[in-house]
């Protein structure tokens, strides 16, 4: 697997200020390629992809271009501290990933998950799926 | 014990001085340019009565200033700030102003108040009157929270299927900011330090170079080291069916680029908004970034090094681990 695979740790203490930190996601040789808000979850998440997955969503035909890789990363939003009247995103939530292979099947990967972290699965795969798809990207 | 009269002399000598060069301060006192009112801020009564009352010495035109401040070289320190104010905000001449800028404005002001940087410190200090309240701020937050209700019922929902790209642009036909920031498009390529909403209905995306990047994760707000550069785009929001909400058309690309010597007079930091599919960059000389952007940006001074969006400190250190 091309990122191997990705964990939320639980086991650091809450109490302890310093184990806390800002967080850059760093999605490594992906591109950022759009962004959503949703008000009834309070959630913020960020698109990103590689080059075919580029192909595969701005084409927008139903056939994905074999070797898409697309990552969904999810926040909790906040009231920014800083200004009333912003919001900004907060805690990190999950990431799921989604991959086409050679022959143009896509599958899903919960790669890490601070909502489902009893089971880590995902009721519908094929909504997730689906839903990662119908982004657009803004560049 | 007596003075002697030639010691006593001398020092009516130099009272006369004094009071002379005092008097001749006087000749150098250029007066608070009086200026017409062309149309005041309309918000309720009770909005109003605590800007006039608190707020009106500097930022209208209608200065009701007590003796001392007209006496130079107090009245110079007095006339300095009025002019500053007057620049980034005027009371007076409000009519000019959009619902969406009355909107924008008020957030100014209550952000401002709630932080306690204004009035002036300096000033509340010789009028305590003007001081701001609990209760003040309490009554300027419902006003401009209400302003959002209006407003949210107001927009319609717009249908779009795809955001609004942002022009590529050729490396000759890059915009450039009058203070001197140059727009590239490498930004979309930079990591996602944040993104954020704000009242006027626009979704943002927060980028970070390699430098900005590391800044943030270290921490090196004071000073920020030269070489950052943030990036914030913005887009109107677009609802989808389902309620979540997309990017649709492209507002603006905003720059903060870290250069403490060639941004000088605005702390360090090169402000710049290139705005539209043309990415027409804001301001016909450089004072724009000192009249429309570091005065709100420096109430974050001491604690980012004047970044609203930096990511809250509140996820876990290790959270991510990747295992390759
Ligand atoms: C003694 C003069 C003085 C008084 C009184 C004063 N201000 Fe200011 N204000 C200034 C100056 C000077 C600036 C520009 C500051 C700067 O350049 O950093 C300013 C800037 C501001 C800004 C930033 C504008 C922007 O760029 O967005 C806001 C908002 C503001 N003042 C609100 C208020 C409010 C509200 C009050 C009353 C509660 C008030 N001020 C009273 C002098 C004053
Ligand atoms: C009234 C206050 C105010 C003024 C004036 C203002 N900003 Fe900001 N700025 C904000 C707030 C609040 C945010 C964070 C919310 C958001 O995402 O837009 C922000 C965010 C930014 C960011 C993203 C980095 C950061 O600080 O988090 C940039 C870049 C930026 N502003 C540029 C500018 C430029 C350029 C101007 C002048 C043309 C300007 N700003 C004027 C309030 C202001």
């Amino acid at each position: 697997m091309l990122l191997g695979g990705m964990l939320l740790s639980n086991c650091v203490d809450k109490q302890k200020n310093d184990s806390y930190t800002r967080v850059v996601f760093d999605p490594g040789a992906l591109k950022f390629f759009a962004s959503s808000v949703n008000k009834k979850q309070e959630t913020m998440a960020a698109l990103y992809g590689n080059d075919k997955a580029y192909q595969t969503l701005s084409k927008g035909d139903s056939i994905s271009a074999a070797g898409t890789i697309l990552r969904l990363v999810t926040w909790r939003y906040h009231d920014n501290p800083q200004y009333t009247g912003g919001t900004i995103n907060g805690e990190l939530l999950s990431v799921e990933s989604v991959y086409v292979n050679e022959a143009g099947k896509a599958s899903y990967e919960l790669e890490a998950s601070a909502l489902q972290s009893e089971t880590n699965e995902v009721a519908d795969k094929q909504e997730r799926i689906k839903y990662i798809m119908s982004y657009k990207p803004v560049f | 014990m007596e003075v002697p009269r030639r010691k006593k002399k001398r020092l009516y000598l130099v009272l006369l001085v004094i009071i002379t060069l005092f008097v001749g301060l006087q000749f150098f006192n250029q007066p608070i340019i009086g200026k017409p009112v062309t149309g005041t801020i309309e918000a309720p009564r009770e909005v109003t009565a605590i800007l006039e009352r608190s707020c009106y010495s500097c930022h209208s035109n209608e200065q009701q200033l007590s003796w001392f401040e007209q006496v130079a070289p107090v009245s110079w320190l007095v006339k300095k700030d009025v002019d500053r104010a007057r620049e980034v905000m005027n009371f007076s001449e409000w009519g000019a102003l959009s619902p969406a800028e009355h909107q924008g404005k008020m957030y100014a002001i209550l952000n401002m108040v709630q932080a306690g940087k204004m009035p002036l410190p300096a000033y509340t200090l010789l009028h305590p009157a003007a001081k701001i309240s609990e209760d003040d701020i309490a009554v300027i937050k419902a006003y401009t929270l209400s302003l959002s209700k209006d407003e949210a019922n107001k927009t319609a929902v717009t249908l779009v299927e795809q955001p609004e790209v942002i022009p590529d642009r050729l490396p000759d036909t890059l915009p450039i900011s009058a203070n001197g920031v140059k727009y590239t498009d490498a930004f979309k390529d930079w990591k996602v330090i944040s993104m954020s909403t704000l009242f006027d209905h626009s979704i943002r995306v927060i980028y970070g170079n390699d430098i900005a990047v590391k800044a943030v994760e270290e921490e090196k707000f004071h000073p920020w080291p030269d070489g950052s550069v943030v990036v914030k785009a913005v887009w109107e929001q677009v609802e989808g069916a389902d309620g979540e909400i997309r990017a649709g058309k492209f507002i603006n690309a905003q720059f903060m680029e870290k250069n403490a010597e060639k941004y000088k007079d605005t702390e360090g930091w090169g402000f710049a908004k290139f705005s539209g599919q043309k990415l027409i960059p804001t301001g016909k000389t450089a004072l724009f970034a000192q009249q429309s952007c570091i005065a709100c940006h420096r109430q974050l001074a001491a604690s980012t090094g004047y970044l609203f969006d930096v990511p809250l400190k509140i996820n876990r250190k290790g959270l991510i681990q990747k295992n390759n």
